[in-house]
C-alpha cells in the first residue's frame, strides 16, 4: 500500500504519464501479433494528448496497457515500463492496481450502450466507484453522485432511473460521470464520441473541455478522427502498425506534418469546404500485425519509398523538442513532403 | 425543358407500431432525383435517413405514398413485379462484416448477382463476368475463391459494391457505405463510387451522417430529422447558405481538422422530440434557439425560397 | 474464350466445395474416430442378417444362464443363457436404425417449421410456436404411446413416433438461430436482389444456424435409442426377445445389483455410438465453418 503515491503529492511533478519504449505482443498459438512497438509517451498535467491511427494501429492495446488491464493470455508486455504519478504500473500488486484503476486513472470506453451495467440505476453505479475509492460512507458518496450527475449536464433528479431510460448521448455522460467521480489524474477515453450523433458529440466534447479545466485532468483522447483531435487536443501521437511515427504539440503535427503518412490521412479527408476537391487515399492497406516488416511498414504505401525503407529500421528525427518523426527519408536533408511545399 | 427525373418520391411514410403508439419514422418525404445525379441525405441515427432508402426498394414496405421509378409507381407493384425491378435499382449496406454472407466466396457472392440477370447462363458466363466486375471494383483476381472472414472491410465494402453492380442497376441506394472504414480505406471507396457514377452513368442516393463525405460525393443534400425534411438544396448552396436551424447547428458541429478552425458552434439544448405519435409542431422546436409559438402551433410545410432550395420552418426569412 | 476463364477460378481453387470440408473434416482426429466407430457399426448393422445365425441372438441355453464375461461368452449370458455380444452387435441393427431414422424425421419435420416461424414471424410463427408448445406440453412416451397406437405398432412406426416427440426441440432451436440470422445484412441483400424467401432460407439463413442444429442432432440420437426402449418396454414397437439396447439396459436392470454386466455393455454401445454421432458433428460443424479454416 505505502508504495502508491497519493494523489495530491502529484502537484509538485508535473509528468503525469510516463511511458518508455513500451512493447506490447499478442502471443498466439503459432503467431505473434506485434500490436505496439516500442512507443514512448510522456504527458504533462491537464494535457490532452490525441492518439490518432486507424483500425488495429495499436491504440487501444497501449490505453489497456497503461491500466495493466491486458488480457493475458495472449497479451504480454514484452519490455518497457509505464509510470502513472510516479506509480510502476507494471510491477503492482493486483490490489494496488486495483486502487489506482478508476481512482488515479480511469477509462471511458466507445461503447456507451455496453459499459453500463443495465440493471444498476445510474446513481448505483456513479457511487459505487467513489465508495469504493474514496472510501467514505454511502451516503456521502450518493451526494457525490449527484454531483457529478449534474456536472456532466443531467438533472439531478434522474439520479434513481436505469440506463435504458437515456438516449445514447446522456449515457456516455453517465459513463464519463463515473470515471470522472474520483478526480482522477489521467483519463484514457477510448472513441468515446464515434458512436454518438454530430450534434451530440459536439455536446461531449465541450463538456470534457470544462471537466478538464475543472478537474485538471490529463487526457489520452483515442480516436481516428483528425477533426476531433484539432478542436479538443494539446498534443498528437499518430500511430502506424504499432509505433508512434509522428509525435508533437498540435500545431507541429498539423500545421507542419512531416510523415507520409500523416500526410496521406490528411488527403484522404474530404474537405468540407472545397468540395470539387479530389480525395487521394492512401493506396493499398495495413500490414499483417503478425508479418511486420524489418524497416518502415509504412514503405509499401508509402508514396517516397525508397527500397532500402522497407529493409532498414527507421531512424527517429526531432524537428523541436517536442515534435518527433519516425522516417527515414529525412536522412536527405533536402527532403519535404507535398504537404509542405504548399 | 422537362428534367430527366429517375426517381419522384411522392409524400413516402412509414409508421411502424410500437407499445406506446405509432413511430414515425418516415413522415411525409417528398423529392425528385435526376438521373445521373447523387443525392445526399443526412441525418441523426433515427433521423428516418434508412429507412427512407428501404422504402424505396420495398425492403420495408412503406406506409402510405408514391415511388416513381421511371415514371411507374413501384409501390402498387406485386411482390413478382417488384422482383423484376430489383434488377433496376441496388443497395450498399453500411457494415462489410454482416452484408456478405459468411459462407460464400467471393465468387458466390457476385455470382448471385450476376445470375439474377438472365443472359448469363452458362457457369463459364456467370465467372467470366463474375471476374469482370472484381475488376471493375478492383478486386485482385486471386481473391476469387476467398471467405469474406479474411478480407479487410475495405475489400469486402468492393465486394458488397460488385454485387450490386452484377444486376446492372440504375439507382443505387448507398446506406453509410464508408462510415465502418478507416480514413484512408475510406477515401478510396468514395473514389471508387465516383469513378463508377461516372463510368456507368449511375445515380446515386447516398445515406450518411458525415457530412462532409457527403457534401464530397453528392449534387443534392436533404437534411432529415425526426421523420422529415427540414431543408434540401444543391450541396454548395447548402453549404454556403443554411437556411435552417437545425442544419446550422449540423454543420457547425463538424469537427474540422485543421488548427483553429472549429469555432462558433451552435450548440442545442433541450429534449429531443419523441417520434411516437408526434402532435403538430415543428419537430425541432424544442431544442431550437429561436423557436416562438407559431413553431408550437404547427408542423411547418416544406417551401421554395431559392432555385432549388427548400426549406421547412417557420421562422424563416426572420 | 470460356476455356480460358473457366481456368481462372480453378487456378485459385485447390479443392471442389464437398472436398474442402473433407479437407477439414479429415484433420480433426476425433471426428475420424467417431466416423470409423460409425462406418463399423453401420456396415455391421446392415450385414448382419447375412452371416449371423439367428439362433445365436435368441436361442434360449438355460444351462448357460448368468455367466460373467469369459472366453467362449465375451460380454458374458443374460438370465436365458443367451449371449450378450451377439445380442448387444444384434441389436445395432434396431438401435442405429431407430436413433438415425427417428433423428431424420424430426429434423424433416422440425426444421423447416423452426425456420418458417422465425423468418416470417408474425401469425405464422404464434400458430407454430403454440402447437409446438402443446406438442411438448405432451411427455414424450404418452406422445409416443398414441402415435403408435395409431399407426400401429411396426418397427417403422416406432421410428416416426420417436421422431415426432423430438420435433419441438428443433422447432425451437431453429427458429432461435433463424431469428439471430435474419436480420443480418446479406438477408437484406439477397432480398434486394429479387431471391424468393425459399431461396433466401436455404441459402443464407439455414447454413448459418447449422451449428446448433447439429449439436441438438447428435444429442437427439441418444434420446431416440432411449425413448424408443421404452416404448418397446411397453410392448410398443419392437418386440422381445429381438435385442435392442435400450431393451437390453431395461431387461438388465433386473440383474444389476449381482450381473451388472447385463447393463453395463448395452449402455456402452449407447454411449458409444452417440459419442461417435456426437464427435462427427462436431467435425461436420467446424469443417463447414470458413471462418474456423486457417
Amino acid at each position: 500500500m505505502s508504495e502508491i503515491r497519493p494523489k495530491d503529492t502529484v502537484n509538485d511533478d508535473s509528468t503525469v504519464l510516463d511511458i518508455q519504449n513500451l512493447t506490447v505482443y499478442y502471443e498466439l498459438e503459432d503467431e505473434t501479433v506485434k500490436a505496439v512497438n516500442d512507443i514512448s509517451i510522456k504527458l504533462g498535467k491537464k494535457r490532452i494528448l490525441g492518439l490518432v491511427g486507424e483500425t488495429g494501429a495499436g491504440k487501444t492495446s497501449t490505453a489497456l496497457a497503461i491500466l495493466n488491464l491486458l488480457p493475458n493470455p495472449p497479451g504480454v508486455i514484452k519490455s518497457g515500463s509505464i509510470h502513472v504519478c510516479g506509480n510502476d504500473m507494471l510491477n503492482l500488486s493486483q490490489k494496488e492496481l486495483e486502487e489506482i484503476r478508476g481512482g488515479t486513472v480511469s477509462m471511458i470506453f466507445q461503447d456507451p450502450m455496453t459499459s453500463l451495467n443495465p440493471v444498476y440505476s445510474v446513481g448505483d453505479q456513479i457511487a459505487e466507484s467513489i465508495e469504493l475509492h474514496e472510501k467514505c460512507s454511502r451516503a456521502e458518496a450518493w451526494d457525490k453522485a449527484e454531483e457529478m450527475l449534474e456536472l456532466v449536464g443531467i438533472p439531478r433528479e434522474r439520479i434513481h432511473e436505469y440506463p435504458h431510460q437515456f438516449s445514447g448521448g446522456m449515457k456516455q455522460r453517465v459513463v464519463i460521470a463515473i470515471a470522472l467521480a474520483c478526480n482522477p489524474k489521467l483519463l484514457l477515453a477510448d472513441e468515446p464520441t464515434t458512436a454518438l450523433d454530430v450534434t451530440i458529440q459536439a455536446q461531449v466534447l465541450d463538456m470534457m473541455c470544462d471537466l478538464k479545466q475543472k478537474f485538471d485532468t490529463a487526457m489520452i483522447f483515442i480516436t481516428h478522427d483528425l477533426g476531433i483531435v484539432a478542436e479538443i487536443c494539446d498534443e498528437v501521437a499518430v500511430m502506424y502498425a504499432g509505433r508512434i511515427i509522428e509525435q508533437g504539440t498540435l500545431e507541429e503535427v498539423f500545421n507542419s506534418t512531416k510523415h507520409p503518412y500523416t500526410e496521406g490521412l490528411f488527403n484522404s479527408l474530404p474537405d468540407i469546404e472545397n468540395r470539387e476537391a479530389e480525395l487521394h487515399p492512401i493506396q493499398g492497406m495495413m500490414p499483417d500485425p503478425t508479418k511486420l516488416p524489418e524497416g518502415c511498414a509504412f514503405a509499401p504505401r508509402c508514396p517516397y519509398a525508397r527500397p532500402e525503407c522497407i529493409s532498414t529500421p527507421q531512424t527517429e528525427r526531432s524537428f523541436s523538442e517536442t515534435h518527433k518523426v519516425l522516417c527515414s527519408a529525412y536522412d536527405d536533408p533536402s527532403f519535404r513532403i507535398k504537404r509542405e511545399e504548399r | 425543358m422537362m428534367a430527366d427525373n429517375i426517381l419522384e418520391v411522392n409524400h413516402l411514410k412509414k409508421y411502424f407500431k410500437t407499445n406506446r403508439g405509432m413511430l414515425h419514422a418516415v413522415d411525409d418525404i417528398t423529392f425528385k432525383l435526376e438521373r445521373g445525379k447523387t443525392l445526399g441525405i443526412v441525418g441523426e441515427s433515427g433521423c428516418g435517413k434508412s429507412t427512407t432508402g428501404r422504402c424505396i426498394l420495398r425492403l420495408i414496405e412503406p406506409t402510405d405514398g408514391e415511388v416513381i421509378f421511371e415514371g411507374e409507381d413501384i409501390v402498387r407493384l406485386s411482390r413478382r413485379q417488384m422482383r423484376e425491378k430489383c434488377s433496376e435499382m441496388q443497395i450498399i449496406f453500411q457494415d462489410p462484416f454482416s452484408s456478405l454472407n459468411p459462407r460464400n466466396t467471393v465468387m458466390e457472392t457476385i455470382a448471385e448477382g450476376v445470375r439474377v440477370q438472365k443472359k448469363y447462363r452458362t457457369p463459364e458466363q456467370v465467372e467470366k463476368r463474375v471476374l469482370e466486375l472484381m475488376e471493375t471494383v478492383g478486386l485482385a483476381e486471386r481473391l476469387i475463391n476467398s471467405y469474406p472472414h479474411e478480407l479487410d472491410g475495405g475489400r469486402r465494402q468492393r465486394i458488397g459494391i460488385a454485387r450490386a453492380l452484377a444486376v446492372e442497376p440504375k439507382l443505387i441506394i448507398c446506406d453509410e457505405p464508408v462510415s465502418a472504414l478507416d480514413v484512408s480505406i475510406q477515401a478510396q471507396i468514395l473514389n471508387l463510387l465516383k469513378q463508377l457514377q461516372k463510368q456507368l452513368g449511375l445515380t446515386y442516393i447516398f445515406i450518411s451522417h458525415d457530412l462532409a463525405v457527403v457534401n464530397h460525393i453528392s449534387d443534392e443534400i436533404m437534411v432529415m430529422y425526426l421523420g422529415q425534411t427540414v431543408e434540401k438544396a444543391p450541396s454548395a448552396e447548402l453549404f454556403r447558405n443554411p437556411v435552417h436551424p437545425y442544419t446550422k447547428a449540423l454543420l457547425s458541429a463538424i469537427p474540422i481538422p485543421r488548427v483553429g478552425a472549429n469555432k462558433g458552434r451552435i450548440p442545442l439544448k433541450g429534449e429531443i422530440t419523441s417520434p411516437i405519435d408526434p402532435g403538430d409542431e415543428c419537430r425541432f422546436a424544442k431544442r431550437c434557439p429561436y423557436a416562438s409559438d407559431v413553431c408550437h402551433g404547427s408542423c411547418p410545410k416544406l417551401r421554395e425560397i431559392g432555385e432549388g432550395h427548400f426549406v421547412a420552418c417557420h421562422c424563416f426569412p426572420q | 474464350m470460356s476455356k480460358n476463364t473457366e481456368s481462372v477460378s480453378r487456378k485459385y481453387r485447390k479443392r471442389g466445395k464437398l472436398g474442402e470440408i473433407w479437407h477439414h473434416f479429415k484433420k480433426n482426429k476425433g471426428a475420424m474416430a467417431g466416423l470409423i466407430i460409425l462406418i463399423v457399426m453401420f456396415a455391421v448393422a446392415l450385414t448382419i442378417d447375412f452371416w449371423l445365425d439367428q439362433e445365436k441372438v435368441i436361442g434360449q441355453n438355460i444351462r448357460e444362464k448368468l455367466q460373467s464375461p469369459n472366453a467362449a461368452h465375451w460380454f458374458g449370458t443374460d438370465e436365458m443363457g443367451r449371449d450378450m455380444f451377439w445380442r448387444v452387435v444384434y441389436g445395432s441393427r434396431y438401435s442405429l436404425a431407430i436413433g438415425f431414422v427417428a433423428v431424420i424425421v424430426s429434423l424433416i419435420v422440425g426444421v423447416p417449421l423452426g425456420a418458417a416461424a422465425g423468418y416470417y414471424g408474425g401469425k405464422i410463427e404464434g400458430l407454430i410456436m403454440r402447437v409446438t408448445d402443446i406438442f411438448s406440453a405432451i411427455p414424450s412416451i404418452l406422445m409416443g404411446v398414441v402415435i403408435v397406437s395409431i399407426l400401429g405398432g411396426s418397427t417403422i412406426n416406432l421410428m416416426i413416433a420417436v421422431g415426432i416427440s423430438s420435433v419441438p426441440n428443433f422447432v425451437r432451436i431453429t427458429r432461435a438461430a433463424v431469428l439471430t440470422v435474419k436480420n443480418e445484412e446479406y438477408v437484406e441483400a439477397a432480398r434486394a436482389l429479387g431471391k424468393t424467401d425459399m431461396y433466401i432460407i436455404f441459402r443464407h439463413i439455414l447454413p448459418n444456424c447449422l451449428s446448433p442444429i447439429i449439436v441438438q442432432t447428435t444429442l437427439r440420437v441418444a434420446s431416440a435409442i432411449v425413448s424408443a426402449s421404452s416404448l418397446s418396454f411397453l410392448g410398443l414397437g419392437i418386440k422381445p426377445p429381438s435385442p435392442e439396447w435400450g431393451a437390453l439396459l431395461t431387461a438388465g436392470k433386473t440383474y444389476i445389483r449381482g450381473y451388472s454386466y447385463l447393463c453395463l455393455f448395452p449402455g456402452l454401445a449407447i454411449m458409444i455410438t452417440v459419442l461417435a454421432f456426437n464427435m462427427v458433428g462436431d467435425g461436420l460443424r467446424d469443417a463447414m465453418d470458413p471462418k474456423l479454416k486457417r
